[in-house]
């Protein structure tokens, strides 16, 4: 090992020597201005970048709480919005129902927002759904009877009503009503084409419901807190000669009410913002900053498939840190890019979408929105516009795996070489 | 100077040409003819295993050089990168700015060679010459191919696929023991007649450490990169003695002879030498060699998955093993003319073949001026494929009992303007 360390030294020798030429000869520059001049001796370049910034799909589901989210049996998006059973004796109402009588009856249930046990819970898209009108709700019931003779529901109606301050319903009840007619808004429980539905002796069956204009006018009461109930209000007989409905038995109406994501949006389109908060290129700000003088050009390019029924317009506010959900439309000093669009969709007479379509976005940055991005995080406040798919058209239905697939890639552009 | 070339040209064709141009004959009383004949052999900065046996007085030579040189950084570059890292940081647009020095379609290329040696020797009656060499010697090469640095340097604007190429970055660290001997024949035919000089000798290598990094994959691998996706298909191998990076080094690493040749033929009295040198011929193995290998196969969309990529990039063990490793050999041609009473012209061709991590080729023209017979001013050009041109200068003291050189060579420019640089210091004593 010595003399191994006696060769290392040689050679170190002679390192020293070559280390020493080269002290000698280097000229230690009188600034930092100079020696960064002298690295770039090599002459002017620009030098073009391009990257992939983010490969990303945006579902519609993802707005929405996995609980509520349901597909419909023709592939539309919804949400439940309540689901519960509305079970009464019929005996409450007289001791026996045999055939010739007719005995009214009547249930409610209260509707409330964004409570566990009983929710219209539109997440993300509340804002949203505020604007809009619902088209399409379905009221699923399911009826199930006790009795050992058949029974009818005749003039059964579901409507809605508002409750009094003190969370009772009105005496006597007072259905929400159509604002051009006049007319309560009632979703008739009735065969197609009657005034009643029979529910055969001990039966348990299902029934959908058309129930749009009514669920639409419910969730913008529950949506801007307005105390709020679904009323079931008929009467119930038998048609059964031979037997009656005892005070024992029972109807117990199970109560599904389901908003398919099937939207009319009015003219001025629907303003919503969602935020997100992402790592940035964690870069710092002594890196940065040389990056940002040399910059020529930053872009951002966008092609976007969408299935989405509607436009869309984007406009994004993005500051350096994790601010949560601030809206940083509103801070001053967020960088704002606004007017990213994307192309209208084309739709249907019943709003839903005829084929996907690809746009490309083309998003310019100056320095100091590029250094926001260059922190090691960044958050971003996305002003999303839905616009009618055309003119005419402003109805929009949400198919399941609706989405909006977003292929972007970065353009940079740097100024290298020569004297800065 | 341009005089100065012609006359070096001159040279080297009169040397190429052989014997049957016919020097001026140098008086034996002139300056030239009272030089020792040891000393007429003008050193270089490469590798001359017999760079001593040619003084034919017994004694002991201590010798240290050192050479290196890139084709992209000059003085005033490192100069500047170190200026700019004591007094900032270097920013990653200092490192593309200096990637634009590196010049399109070369790629990035170095090498250096640092060397040390002690030498004890001296004739054994009128024709044989012995000496013996202990020492230690330091090889490195550098390529990265211009396609890997374009994708920094000209961006994927332009061009989306680059490779690897043949990348490769080798360095040895040897120490050794080796016997010489020259026999002289001649002169033939008459008192002035032509005399040869034959040697051979050999070296006991033994690698101290050794490290390489290098593509395995053909032609390089492949990075794709445009704004879709970010694709890459690389392997990089790596040897390294397990040591290596420990700070400290074992002798047991394995070991192999290297041969030297050489052949001289003089005309004394005509002023005139010819002569060819073969070193280095052999390999060495190396034990205890750690193959590592680290593979990226990466197809993505997402910029982020590549960071993680290369976070979580390691270099994984293969095996550990012995390897034969064939040291940067090298020809060397060398024609000298001492046709006046003070000045000795040189025209010496140092080829390197079969390794990568071997010196550049270059011609060196040198002229010796003797304006004091012991005193030596050594000045030249050197041309390397490389480098381009550069600038020798040197200084002895040349005695019957002391030896003192020292030289000093800028590449590819003068002075800062340089990319690279050599130097050598030889002390010696004789009895």
């Amino acid at each position: 090992m010595e003399q191994c360390s006696t060769m290392s030294n040689s050679v170190r020798t002679g390192c020293f020597l070559l280390v020493a030429a080269v002290l000698a000869a280097s000229c230690e520059p009188s600034s930092l201005t100079e020696a960064r001049d002298q690295l770039g001796r090599g002459g002017q370049r620009i030098v073009e970048y391009v990257l992939p910034v983010v490969g990303d799909t945006f579902n519609v589901e993802s707005l929405l709480d996995p609980s509520v989210v349901t597909i419909t049996s023709d592939s539309m998006l919804g949400i439940t919005l309540d689901s519960r059973t509305l079970g009464y004796g019929i005996g409450l109402f007289a001791p026996f129902i045999s055939f010739g009588d007719s005995v009214p009856v009547w249930a409610s249930q209260e509707i409330v927002s964004n409570q566990a046990t009983n929710t219209v819970d539109f997440g993300d898209l509340e804002d949203a759904v505020r604007q809009v009108t619902l088209n399409d709700a379905r009221i699923l019931l399911s009826v199930e009877s006790t009795a050992d003779v058949e029974a009818v529901l005749v003039d059964f109606n579901l409507g809605v009503v508002e409750l009094t301050a003190t969370g009772q319903l009105p005496t006597p009840l007072v259905y929400e009503t159509d604002s051009l007619t006049g007319d309560s808004i009632f979703v008739p429980v009735a065969e197609p084409g009657q005034n009643f539905l029979t529910v055969p002796a001990n039966s348990d069956t299902t029934y959908t419901f058309q129930g749009g204009p009514l669920i639409d006018r419910l969730v913008h009461m529950v949506l801007d807190s307005i105390p709020t109930a679904l009323v079931g209000e008929g009467t119930v007989t038998t048609n059964d000669v031979s037997g009656q409905i005892l005070a024992s038995d029972a109807i117990n109406i199970g109560l599904q009410l389901i908003a398919v994501l099937d939207f009319t949006v009015p003219d001025t389109g629907v303003v919503f913002t969602l935020n997100e908060t992402e790592d940035g290129l964690d870069i710092d700000t002594d890196e940065a900053d040389p990056i940002l003088e040399r910059l020529v050009l930053a872009e951002l390019t966008t092609d976007i498939i969408s299935s989405l029924p509607f436009g869309v317009e984007l406009d994004f506010a993005f500051a350096p840190g994790d601010l949560g959900d601030e809206d940083l439309f509103s801070n001053p000093d967020a960088e704002i890019v606004s007017q990213v669009g994307v192309d209208t969709a084309v739709v249907d007479s019943n709003g839903r979408l005829v084929g996907a379509r690809t746009s490309t976005a083309l998003i310019s940055l100056v320095s100091d929105q590029v250094r926001a991005l260059l922190e090691d995080q960044f958050t971003a406040t996305i002003r999303v516009r839905l616009i009618g798919a055309q003119t005419s058209q402003r109805r929009g239905a949400v198919r399941a795996g609706a989405s909006a697939v977003f292929d972007s890639r970065g353009r940079i552009q740097l100024r290298l070489g020569a004297a800065q | 100077m341009r005089r100065t070339i012609l006359l070096s040209l001159a040279t080297t064709v009169a040397a190429v040409t052989g014997a049957g141009l016919q020097a001026q004959t140098v008086p034996e009383t002139s300056q030239a003819a009272r030089v020792e004949d040891g000393y007429r052999r003008t050193p270089t900065f490469r590798m001359d295993p017999f760079r001593n046996l040619f003084i034919p007085h017994w004694g002991f030579v201590t010798s240290a050089a050192g050479s290196a040189s890139n084709n992209t950084v000059n003085f005033n570059d490192i100069g500047a990168l170190i200026f700019i890292g004591d007094n900032s940081d270097v920013l990653i647009v200092d490192l593309l700015d200096a990637l634009g020095l590196v010049e399109s379609g070369s790629g990035l290329k170095g090498n250096g060679e640092a060397a040390a040696s002690a030498y004890i020797g001296g004739p054994i009656g009128g024709r044989f010459t012995i000496g013996v060499t202990v020492g230690a010697r330091a090889y490195g090469g550098l390529s990265v191919d211009d396609d890997a640095v374009s994708l920094l340097r000209d961006g994927n604007g332009a061009r989306s696929e680059f490779t690897l190429g043949d990348s490769d970055s080798e360095g040895l660290t040897t120490g050794e023991i080796g016997g010489h001997l020259l026999y002289r024949l001649g002169p033939f035919k008459t008192q002035d007649g032509v005399q040869v000089v034959v040697g051979a000798g050999t070296r006991y290598v033994r690698p101290l450490a050794y490290g390489r990094a290098y593509s395995v994959l053909d032609n390089g691998g492949v990075v794709r990169v445009t704004g879709d996706s970010i694709a890459a298909n690389l392997s990089i191998e790596t040897l390294q003695t397990t040591d290596l990076l420990d700070g400290h080094v074992e002798l047991n690493k394995g070991g192999g002879f290297v041969a030297d040749l050489l052949a001289r033929v003089e005309w004394p009295t005509s002023g005139l030498a010819i002569e060819a040198m073969l070193a280095n011929l052999g390999a060495v193995s190396i034990a205890q060699v750690e193959r590592r290998t680290a593979t990226v196969n990466l197809e993505t969309t997402d910029v982020d998955e590549v960071r993680d990529v290369l976070d979580t990039l390691e270099l994984e063990l293969q095996e550990v093993s012995n390897i034969r490793v064939t040291l940067p050999r090298l020809a060397r041609f060398a024609a000298s003319a001492w046709a006046n009473r003070i000045l000795q012209l040189d025209v010496i061709g140092t080829f390197p073949f079969g390794n990568a991590f071997e010196l550049p080729s270059t011609v060196d023209f040198l002229s010796t001026w003797r304006l004091a017979r012991s005193l030596p001013l050594r000045t030249g050009l050197v041309f390397s494929g490389q480098d381009g041109v550069g600038f020798t200068a040197g200084i002895g003291v040349e005695t019957r009992n002391f030896l003192f050189e020292v030289g000093g060579r800028s590449l590819g420019g003068l002075f800062d303007e340089a990319t690279g640089a050599s130097a050598r210091l030889d002390l010696g004593v004789f009895f």
